[in-house]
């Protein structure tokens, strides 16, 4: 159990604007389960791809075996024997299972074509040696999301590799199944494979990690044996400053009126029943666990997705067929979490941009008046302090942090009284995370209605003066920010206390 | 429990029947109805009908087929369709050949296949390697064919006489029947083919290319790419070798169309392949395949070109205006691509 | 300094103009007179009009293959049906009504491609082909010809003795150019081109804007079809299948991008010359004619392949 495998040394990676991993450096051991444990934004997956040659690192080595390596592409990492199952799918749904597990790697007759009798009979030897029940013959897309993910960990299995990746393997599958995996990743254990798991729920690592290292801001804080760790230590260190941080808002300054009244919202199974509200000049904050259903019920508000039943207000008046359009018109914004997909006409200039959502409120004429153009955003430029020589810069070539700086410039041109803030400091460094905070408190010191979505706890208790906390397309509780700590917090969102 | 499983196998059976079958059957009721079934569904015009489908959409349906599968679209096949055609006429009527006519016929073949693998390659070349949308490259390359043509053809159409080894491919037959008819007092003998050459040759690539998608990697990668082309490439796939080779096998199967093409009308003009590729997008859609790509198999894709060649002598059979035919053709285009477009929202 | 930087492309669009240029000049030296500047200039007007509209389809992310077949339609409307008498009265009606009915061929490549999601290759040549087949069933054969010399005066005439087309085409660009510099409308183009979803959240009619793009192109397709009718004095379905492919060479090298967004009306004058200047070059070469339709299939190649903003490997 002590001769190590595979070592990674002061990888560094940076991306435009953020520093997405700072020196880290952790080590595996032959047969064991090493946990990553992290916030989302910690560095996980970023690491994971560099072992796995998707990125490449900008310093830093990987030594395997003591050899040093490196990884130019998915496949060469392949063929070292490092396996990796991603958290977002990558099966090819037309395809079967068996086609799936052996993408790449068909084993064929001499004749070049593909040998379907050895496809299925290995396919099926996986299958059964993770005692699932899957026809191997079934297309991928007729499964339900818990079998995908389980073909996922056969695709990975039958590399026959020494180094297999989990990234959150866990978080689509039933007790049924984690008790299943579990059995797996011990037999594979057993037969020496060493397991990198990465995971956020702090209950399952210690029943199958052997060591946990926690990544914070891109940094390794530290490696402990899971054994003797406790779990109010790891959330200490996957939290990390929260001690010390002061609240910046220090007076609750919600007035009288609702900016946004949610009543008995569903949609399928995304949505069940929600009823939440925001006061003007108030700033709430929706915590949850990834796919706990925040972002789609702020979808399911503005209109880009359709609700079941419900009633939305807006500033005091419904919405009965919601739309982005007839929302803006009722003073809403909504800062999309992703900001190049949904949030940034990237090839075009910083003063367009900002313009884009409030065409028909600054020029109602219909003719774009130049001159108040730029005079707009070169206000909202000093205003937000957004760092570019002029305003005429393609918003491509912004940092990270200006990107987003010139959404939330877009939502404040149309005089948003309500917006919403979804992952609004995902991926930026740390003084635009500042700056973006302290906005956020001089918009709801406005008279602002704030609605944040975030996986960042300090942020979240930094901010909010009142929290939901969603699991499972639910509310399952609604916090006021006094006394309240993260692990309450994190507790109420895993289901680890009964909501 | 026999019967029982007998009649899942049969469901399953009925299952795996592709819904454009009965789409298929539904126009043929239509037009027989409409021409009177006699005179519609008579021997003649029925191997009409597939004749027709060989000589023009039926082999090129595939390169539209491959081409969908992976993401993109094929528009130069047309094109190159034309060219080729048109390079097996320029050399079969070269005279006086110096050297012989059999050893002319295969010079020519290869020569309207090379041209059909360049252009192709020219495609793939620039497709794997760049994100271009395909069909602006593949619009193009087809208007470069569509010139070579034209500059070879010199203005005229190219006729290939005396050539009765060519003349086989297109309308040579290795089995007749002898059908009589009487019009009038007069009593007409005329002899059918039944198995014609190109219709064997057709039916061959169709074999061919459904063992390739089926039984060998490349098919499972371009079936991989259409699904997932990130789960693809993170597979260590080759996407760009597998996308050359879709392209370059589009260019291919168009260069037999059009070898076929001109040895059916004993003639080539500039004009003969244009357009054809739309059909060959049309047949690959009702046979099944989404725009999205990643769809539909081969033997689909033949029951698409069948049903356009269908639609196409049947029009006429109708004795519908060649213009009206074109708006008609159109229509069927949108309204194919919009159901597909519907489904795939879905 | 910046100024440079940020029109590079268009700067070194127009040196290859001026080169070229320079080049014909010093080849024949009948080539720089002022008649023979006109005569270029009155070549290219029509594709320079025809590219405009094909650039505003290219702007939103699309294309518009049906611009042949709709100045073929609308030039036999208004050949057999809408020209009634001989009257100037006569004539604005049916130039009205033109420009209706191209409208709604716009309008019905529009609704293809907001509305059923049609790509819009296929969706516009759909629609191309049931067009040109109307222009046929229109005809019956015929071909209309003698029009009205008011009528032929509009692409055949001169005003200060500029050809009326050039005329056209200029003010067309500035229209144009106006609608996509300074009115929301052009913000909603440049926007739903760029990126479809950010301009969806930011509450723009995405739809809307497609079927705009679309029915403009449309119109600009049916003005540049009176156009051409008056200059050729004759109606007939077979006339502007070549337009569609010379008008996307012209937008290609001029810096209309096929991603959508990016590009400007100027680029597109400076794509038209160019390619004007390669066909009538070929000309005084005295090279096949045959050879220009590859030119422009070779020249969107290249564009393409040049152009920075599409030609990136994935990843």
């Amino acid at each position: 159990m002590s001769d190590t495998i595979l070592e990674v040394r002061n990888i560094c990676k940076e991306f435009p604007g953020v520093k997405a991993l700072d020196n880290v450096s952790f080590d595996l051991r032959r047969g064991e389960v090493h946990v990553l444990l992290g916030e989302n934004g910690a560095g996980k997956s970023t690491l994971m791809k560099v072992l796995t040659g998707v990125y490449h690192p900008d310093s830093g080595e990987i030594y395997l075996h003591g050899k040093q390596m490196t990884f130019q592409t998915p496949r060469d990492a392949q063929k070292a024997g490092i396996a990796i199952i991603f958290q977002e799918f990558n099966l090819a749904p037309n395809l079967t299972v068996a086609q799936n597990i052996y993408l790449g790697r068909e084993p064929c007759t001499r004749a070049g074509f593909i040998d379907r009798a050895k496809l299925l009979q290995d396919s099926q030897r996986i299958l059964d040696f993770l005692k699932v029940d899957i026809d191997p013959n079934a297309k991928v897309e007729t499964l339900g999301i818990a079998h995908q993910q389980l073909v996922e960990l056969a695709k990975a299995l039958s590399i026959d590799s020494e180094i297999l990746i989990m990234d959150e393997p866990t978080a689509t599958l039933s007790d049924r199944e984690i008790n299943t995996l579990f059995d797996t990743i011990r037999s594979l254990q057993e037969r020496g494979v060493s397991i990198i798991y990465i995971s956020h729920r702090l209950q399952e690592l210690r029943v199958i990690g052997n060591r946990i290292t926690v990544l914070r801001d891109g940094q390794s804080v530290g490696t402990r044996n899971a054994g003797d760790v406790a779990m109010d230590d790891l959330i200490r260190m996957m939290v990390g400053r929260e001690l010390k941080k002061e609240r910046i808002r220090s007076v609750n300054t919600s007035r009288e009126e609702y900016a946004l009244e949610v009543e008995n919202l569903s949609q399928g199974k995304l949505l069940r029943d929600i009823s939440i509200y925001v006061r003007k000049g108030e700033v709430v904050c929706l915590a949850g666990l990834v796919g706990s259903g925040r972002t789609e019920l702020a979808q399911a508000i503005y209109g880009i997705t359709r609700r079941d039943s419900g009633s939305v207000r807006i500033c005091g008046r419904d919405i009965p067929r919601p739309l982005p359009t007839r929302c803006i018109r009722q003073k809403m914004g909504f800062m999309s979490e992703s900001r190049k997909e949904f949030g940034l006409a990237l090839n075009l200039p910083i003063r367009t941009n900002i313009t884009h959502a409030g065409l028909k409120t600054i020029f109602p004429s219909g003719i774009v008046d130049l001159r108040k153009e730029r005079r707009i955003a070169k206000e909202f430029r000093d205003k937000l302090r957004i760092v570019t020589p002029d305003v005429e810069r393609n918003v491509i070539n912004l940092s990270g942090g200006n990107q987003q700086k010139v959404v939330l410039a877009k939502w404040l041109s149309t005089d948003s009284e309500f917006l919403v803030f979804d992952e609004p400091t995902r991926g930026i460094d740390v003084g635009a995370k500042e700056e973006i905070h302290n906005m956020i408190h001089d918009l709801a010191t406005q008279g602002v209605g704030i609605l944040m979505i975030s996986s960042d706890l300090p942020e979240v208790l930094t901010l909010a003066d009142r929290i939901y906390v969603m699991r499972e397309g639910r509310i399952v509780k609604e916090l006021g920010y006094e006394g309240i700590t993260q692990e309450e917090v994190i507790a109420y969102a895993t289901g680890g206390v009964a909501g | 429990m026999n019967a029982k499983s007998g009649r899942r196998r049969v469901q399953a059976v009925l299952k795996r029947v592709p819904m454009t079958l009965f789409l298929l059957l539904g126009i043929i009721l239509v037009f027989s109805l409409l021409t009177g079934p006699a005179k519609y569904l008579k021997l003649s015009n029925v191997m009409n009908v597939i004749n027709q489908c060989a000589s023009g959409v039926g082999i090129l349906a595939l390169g539209s087929f491959l081409a969908i599968c992976s993401t993109g679209v094929d528009l130069s096949l047309g094109g190159i369709a034309s060219l080729s055609g048109m390079l097996t006429a320029k050399l079969l009527s070269w005279a006086p050949a110096p050297i012989g006519p059999a050893l002319l016929l295969v010079l020519a073949i290869f020569v309207a296949l090379a041209a059909g693998a360049v252009m192709g390659s020219l495609n793939g070349l620039i497709l794997s390697r760049t994100n271009i949308p395909s069909f602006i490259i593949t619009l193009g390359v087809s208007k470069i064919c569509e010139t070579l043509s034209r500059v070879i053809a010199g203005g005229t159409t190219i006729r290939v006489n005396g050539h009765a080894a060519f003349e086989f491919i297109g309308s040579g037959s290795l089995l007749s029947v002898q059908q009589t008819t009487m019009k009038g007092a007069r009593v007409i003998t005329r002899s059918i083919g039944i198995l014609p050459v190109s219709v064997l040759i057709m039916l061959a690539l169709y074999v061919l290319f459904s063992l390739l998608m089926r039984r060998t990697p490349f098919g499972t990668y371009v079936y991989a790419i259409g699904g997932n082309y990130e789960a693809a490439e993170l597979s260590g796939i080759d996407t760009t070798r597998t996308r050359f080779r879709v392209f370059l096998l589009g260019g291919l199967l168009a260069a037999v169309t059009g070898i076929i093409m001109t040895s059916r009308l004993t003639a080539a003009s500039a004009a003969n392949g244009l357009g054809m590729e739309f059909d060959g997008i049309a047949a690959a859609v009702v046979g099944g395949a989404a725009m999205t790509g990643g769809r539909s198999t081969p033997w689909r894709t033949f029951i698409g070109a069948l049903t356009i060649s269908v639609l196409r002598n049947g029009f006429s059979m109708i004795e519908m205006l060649p213009a009206m035919q074109m708006i008609a053709i159109g229509l069927v285009l949108i309204i194919v691509v919009a159901i597909d477009a519907a489904r795939n929202r879905r | 300094m910046q100024w440079i930087k940020k029109h590079l492309a268009t700067l070194s669009r127009l040196s290859i103009l001026l080169v070229m240029f320079l080049l014909l000049v010093i080849v024949s030296p009948s080539f720089g007179t002022m008649t023979n500047i006109l005569n270029v200039l009155r070549v290219s007007s029509l594709t320079l009009m025809v590219a405009t509209g094909i650039a505003l389809c290219m702007l939103v992310g699309g294309i518009d293959l049906s611009v042949g077949a709709t100045i073929a339609l609308t030039s036999i409307l208004f050949g057999s049906r809408f020209q009634l008498g001989h009257g100037i009265g006569d004539m604005v009606f049916g130039i009205a009504g033109i420009l209706v009915v191209s409208a709604l061929i716009g309008a019905c490549n529009g609704f293809c491609v907001a509305w059923l999601r049609i790509p819009p290759f296929l969706a516009t040549y759909g629609i191309q082909q049931i067009a040109r087949g109307l222009a046929y069933v229109l005809t019956n054969g015929l071909v209309y010809s003698n029009f009205t010399s008011t009528f032929q005066f509009i692409g055949g005439g001169r005003i200060l003795g500029i050809h009326t087309p050039i005329i056209f085409a200029a003010l067309l660009l500035l229209i144009v150019g106006l609608m996509l510099n300074k009115t929301t409308l052009g913000r909603r183009i440049y926007a739903v081109g760029s990126n479809r979803e950010a301009a969806r959240y930011s509450g723009i009619n995405v739809n809307a804007t497609l079927m705009m793009a679309y029915i403009l192109s449309g119109i600009i397709a049916g003005f540049a079809g009176i156009v051409y009718t008056s200059r050729l004095n004759c109606a007939e379905p077979t006339i502007g299948s070549e337009f569609a492919q010379e008008a996307i060479a012209a937008a290609a090298i001029g810096g209309i991008s096929f991603k959508g967004g990016h590009g400007n009306v100027f680029g597109v004058v400076v794509g038209a010359l160019i390619l004007t200047l390669i066909t009538n070059g070929m000309t005084l070469l005295s090279i096949d004619s045959n050879w220009q339709v590859g030119a422009t299939g070779v020249i969107i190649i290249l564009a393409v392949l040049i152009d920075r903003n599409t030609a990136k490997k994935k990843h």
